[in-house]
């Protein structure tokens, strides 16, 4: 006697399996593994499968010590200024000084720019960008009449794309020595500096905190790419927060007096 | 005259096989790398003139400050500066002078600074002594022990720029005791810009 038999999930199995029977039968063995693994990713994309695992920086404080490759830092204060040391900003413009203490740990000097290629310059803060190649460019062909026939109101070059125009590179700090006001190059081992890594920023920016990134940095015994020796590269952001900005635009001094 | 084929002896294997045994030992045990890659050292003390083939080198003069002056700047150190005065004679041809590096009894190494017109660096003419001071900022315990290295080849990438060539090697003579005194000491040092050799300054040559 024959039974009736359910529907519903069984007539949708008894589908699936025919459909991966029509499709499987002329396969060889590696296909159908093959098929299976593409079958599988696919069924995993729409829980995320391919989104980009970010790694989960810690806080940056102020006063507290964290550890970065090579150094031992701890951010003292952040102070936003007039005049530093040898430094003018361009009108319209402030400098925004990161003081940190900074300690090289390891047995050999490094330079100074090691240290600025970890703390990049803050984003979303007015920081000045750095005048990039492209608008360089611009400028000379504008300079040497090159724009001269181009349409009242069009772009001014067709080689600053939008993408660049949204997202100025920000520059590399200065970095000065607290102490004298001088440029500092080398770190050697075991001596403590305090330093000021130093931007320009425009006076529209009224925040009264900073978001501080701190980059890792990685040891490359040998570059595959370069094939340099022995270098730290910059990585991932290891710790980031927000660091209260002091005002002393109304004061112009050296840094060792921006206390 | 001898014709036909040749027979293989006992002799001649044992000849062939005894002779790469002989070599692969060789290659094994020879560490051929350091032979031909280390730089050749030439210790001394301060106020010694050093044969380095391409110059002579004379430390003539070992202080230690916290300031560094010159005309156009001021520098404050982190740990401490030690100042190295050194005479450069070429000998055959006009040569750069790039090493400079300090040394403690740790292994750790320190690079000069540019500050307060101390030089990183040098160019001499033959013939002549040029005078040259070296201004590193080192923590206190690497004072006690402490030598300086100086080469016309840099330090970068592991001594890269000095291998199969002569390096200057003097110890500074900082007892531990002698270290504590500097350390406590507040001292200004005035640099000096390069520039010929005093006769006072070309050290053991006068």
């Amino acid at each position: 006697m024959k039974h009736a038999r359910n529907g519903g999930p069984d007539i949708a199995f008894r589908v699936g399996r025919r459909v991966v029977s029509a499709v499987a039968d002329d396969m060889s063995t590696m296909q159908r593994v093959g098929a299976g693994v593409v079958a599988a990713l696919v069924a995993v994309t729409p829980f995320g499968a391919w989104s980009k695992v970010e790694a989960q920086a810690d806080p940056v404080v102020a006063g507290a010590a964290i550890e970065v490759g090579p150094f031992d830092l701890t951010v003292v204060r952040a102070v936003k200024t007039g005049d530093l040391g040898y430094l003018t900003p361009a009108p319209g413009n402030h400098m925004l000084a990161l003081v940190v203490d900074v300690t090289n740990t390891s047995d050999v000097p490094e330079y100074s720019s090691t240290l600025g290629s970890a703390i990049p310059a803050p984003k979303g803060v007015d920081v000045v960008p750095q005048e990039s190649l492209t608008d360089l460019a611009a400028d000379l062909g504008t300079d040497l009449g090159t724009d001269a026939g181009a349409e009242p109101g069009a772009e001014p070059s067709a080689s600053a794309s939008p993408e660049a125009r949204e997202a100025p590179e920000l520059p590399p700090a200065t970095i000065v020595n607290v102490a004298d006001a001088t440029t500092v190059r080398i770190l050697n081992p075991g001596v403590t500096y305090q330093v000021a890594l130093i931007w320009q920023q425009s006076d529209e920016f009224t925040g009264d905190e900073i978001p501080v990134e701190v980059v890792g940095l990685d040891w490359i015994d040998e570059s595959r790419l370069t094939l340099d020796n022995g270098y730290w590269l910059p990585a991932d952001v290891a710790f980031q927060g927000d660091i209260p900005l002091k005002d002393n635009t109304d004061r112009t001094a050296a840094p060792e007096d921006q206390q | 005259m001898r014709h036909g084929r040749r027979l293989i002896t006992w002799k001649g294997s044992l000849l062939v096989v005894g002779g790469v045994v002989a070599g692969c030992a060789l290659v094994a045990t020879v560490p051929q790398e350091a032979v031909v890659e280390t730089p050749f050292v030439v210790e001394g003390a301060v106020g010694e003139t050093l044969d380095l083939t391409y110059a002579d080198l004379t430390v003539t003069e070992v202080r230690v400050a916290d300031t560094l002056e010159s005309f156009s700047e001021t520098a404050q150190a982190g740990g401490t500066f030690v100042v190295v005065d050194a005479t450069w004679r070429a000998t055959q041809g006009a040569t750069s002078f790039l090493g400079a590096e300090i040394a403690d009894t740790e292994g750790r190494v320190f690079w000069p600074t540019d500050q307060a017109g101390c030089s990183t660096s040098a160019k001499a003419q033959p013939g002549y002594a040029w005078h040259v001071t070296y201004c590193f900022d080192v923590p206190k315990d690497a004072l006690a022990g402490a030598t300086v290295r100086l080469a016309r080849g840099g330090q970068a990438e592991e001594y890269a720029g000095q291998r199969r060539d002569a390096a200057g090697v003097v110890d500074l003579g900082i007892s531990a005791a002698d270290a504590r005194e500097l350390w406590d000491a507040t001292e200004t040092v005035t640099t000096e810009s390069p520039g010929y050799a005093t006769a006072r300054a070309e050290g053991s040559e006068e």
